[in-house]
């Protein structure tokens, strides 16, 4: 009875959510295109006053240095460049569209954080395992919202997200094993059911569910394992963190091991310090 | 004021006999103020000779600014023998990257790390320091006046102006004029024109009567429209920014590799013949040559 209800709440919470915005899903498609009409950017940028007001501010900002204040799109394309602007927009969209804090204060920076590292990790694995730049991309995005289920239920029902990070802990168990019992639903589900009411690729809507833990039935995909690994990864990059390792399979199916990845420490630090800056300044 | 050519070729030396009279190694020029200030302008390959020149007279003692970070314009700095050698100064200046969130300092560091090449950044003997340069910038290097100002190109690029002994010099870096992303039907295009204009005549005031103007020309007209987008001007285009700003003297640079310097020499000939009274003098860049701006032509 507990269950039911709870999942019929969780759907409800999933459906008031707002919709990721389409400016977004609109500029990673156009920055992905090294042709794109740079008149139909603007026009992208410029329909979303929230996205507008943040390339501003960014452009604005000491990270540019500009003499000149810049008023608009147009007038930072002629400025700073169309390419610059592409590259701008797909980062400050992707950190606007995800929810912020609520009067509870539940904190939802290191979230943030966490999100934009898997996201811009996971693309660069993409990339290794051979996918196009507008592949990675979708692979970017699925790390951006891989932990979104988490939020959801952390801004809905803080103490109960306690209580199973409590218990995960206590008894040495995973966290989604704990939310089952509680939530009758783990966060990685609630995490699928939000991108797919964002009508995001099914590839990201299953990866998502799946990335963690998947059935016997279910077939592993790239994104799967490229999201997991990202994961894996970021935690390590915490010198505090204890020593990881993928798990069994992981390795042999992505073609490189974490310690190999460890290696190259500073390319992911950099990648995560890129993402970092529009959190500070968007 | 003497400003030398160490290296005029664009994206990637291009060394062989068919290159070898404007030269194979990518940009790097030399300013000498009477004073013996040295301020180097870009690393590309042309600055590995310019370093086995400088270590003639120790210590070392120099400024390098930096256009942008593309390849051809740091990659020779990590054969740049001043770097290795103790009791030298270097003091680099360039911009903030704020889409990587990197230093100037970091990105030259990038390019020496292990799995590249066999010394790093921090291993680097010299004496080096590194200094943040915003668009508009002005600031003395002894005796010498240089400012900054954002140019267009992929990644931000600073022209410098350098002026010294009362003489006055500019390079653009790589640049490509910035061009209206809209036709002349769009209602769009009168507002999007007024911010080229604004920002060319930023460019036009710093330049106006400039003794030598060193300027982007990788493209002719001809081969230009497939390559809108990619940072860089024409010969056209640098001969009508020398025209607008009475540029005594103008440099074409930025040689693409496949130009041969037969295809130079044609391309500067049909330039001369075209040319109008109140013209700059026109060069084709060539490594080695130097500009020395106190003396009457």
């Amino acid at each position: 009875m507990v269950a039911t209800v709870e999942k019929e709440n969780l759907e409800r919470l999933v459906d008031e959510l707002p919709a990721f915005p389409q400016s977004v899903q609109l500029v990673l498609n156009m920055t992905s295109d090294a042709n794109c009409d740079p008149r139909e950017l603007v026009r992208v940028v410029e329909h979303d006053p929230v996205l507008t007001g943040r390339v501003l501010k960014v452009v604005n900002s000491a990270y540019f240095g500009l003499s000149t204040q810049i008023s608009s799109v147009k007038h930072a394309v002629v400025y700073i460049g169309l390419n610059t602007i592409k590259h701008l927009a797909l980062s400050i969209a992707a950190v606007g569209s995800l929810p912020k804090a609520n009067n509870d204060g539940v904190s939802t920076d290191s979230f943030l954080l966490d999100s934009l590292a898997v996201g811009a990790v996971a693309r660069i694995l993409a990339s290794r395992c051979g996918f196009t730049v507008r592949q990675s991309d979708d692979f970017f995005v699925a790390g951006l919202v891989h932990n979104i289920g988490e939020l959801v239920l952390s801004l809905n029902h803080p103490d109960l997200v306690r209580s199973v990070k409590q218990r995960a802990q206590t008894e040495s168990r995973p966290m989604f094993d704990v939310e089952k019992e509680i939530f009758a639903v783990t966060h990685f589900e609630v995490s699928s059911m939000v991108a797919h009411k964002w009508q995001m690729p099914e590839d990201i809507v299953h990866a998502l569910r799946y990335y963690r833990k998947s059935p016997p039935e279910v077939t592993r995909t790239p994104m799967m394992d490229c999201l997991l690994a990202a994961k894996i990864l970021v935690r390590s990059l915490d010198p505090m963190a204890p020593e990881m390792r993928f798990p069994t399979g992981l390795s042999q199916r992505l073609g490189f091991r974490l310690d190999q990845l460890l290696m190259e420490r500073q390319h992911f630090e950099t990648a995560i310090e890129k993402v970092k800056v529009f959190m500070e300044v968007a | 004021m003497k400003v030398t050519l160490w290296g005029a070729r664009g994206s990637i030396a291009s060394p062989g006999p068919e290159t070898v009279r404007y030269g194979g190694n990518t940009t790097c020029l030399c300013v000498e103020t009477n004073s013996g200030q040295v301020i180097i302008i870009d690393g590309g390959t042309g600055i590995r000779k310019l370093g086995i020149k400088l270590m003639a007279s120790l210590p070392v003692s120099c400024d390098i600014l930096i256009t942008h970070t593309h390849w051809d314009h740091i990659q020779g700095l990590p054969f740049f023998i001043p770097l290795f050698v103790p009791g030298n100064k270097l003091n680099f200046y360039g911009a903030f990257d704020p889409i990587y969130n990197k230093s100037l300092k970091d990105i030259l560091a990038g390019q020496m790390e292990y799995c590249y090449f066999p010394v790093r950044e921090s291993e680097l003997n010299a004496d080096i320091s590194y200094h943040r340069i915003n668009d508009g910038h002005t600031f003395e290097i002894g005796d010498a006046r240089v400012s900054s100002i954002l140019m267009n190109h992929p990644v931000l690029n600073y022209g410098y102006k350098i002026e010294a002994d009362g003489h006055s010099f500019f390079f653009t870096g790589d640049h490509e004029p910035p061009r209206n992303i809209y036709s002349e039907e769009d209602e769009e295009f009168a507002e999007y024109q007024s911010f080229i204009d604004s920002k060319n005549e930023k460019l036009y005031q710093l330049l106006e009567n400039i003794d030598l103007l060193v300027s982007d020309a990788a493209y002719t007209t001809e081969e230009y429209p497939s390559k809108i987008g990619w940072g860089h001007g024409t010969f056209d285009s640098s001969l009508e920014l020398g025209r607008q700003v009475k540029a005594k003297k103008l440099v074409f640079t930025h040689h693409e590799p496949t130009r041969d310097d037969a295809a130079l020499d044609s391309i500067l000939a049909d330039l001369k013949k075209k040319a109008i009274t109140g013209d700059p003098e026109l060069f084709m860049a060539t490594e080695g040559y130097t500009f020395d701006l106190g003396v009457e032509d």
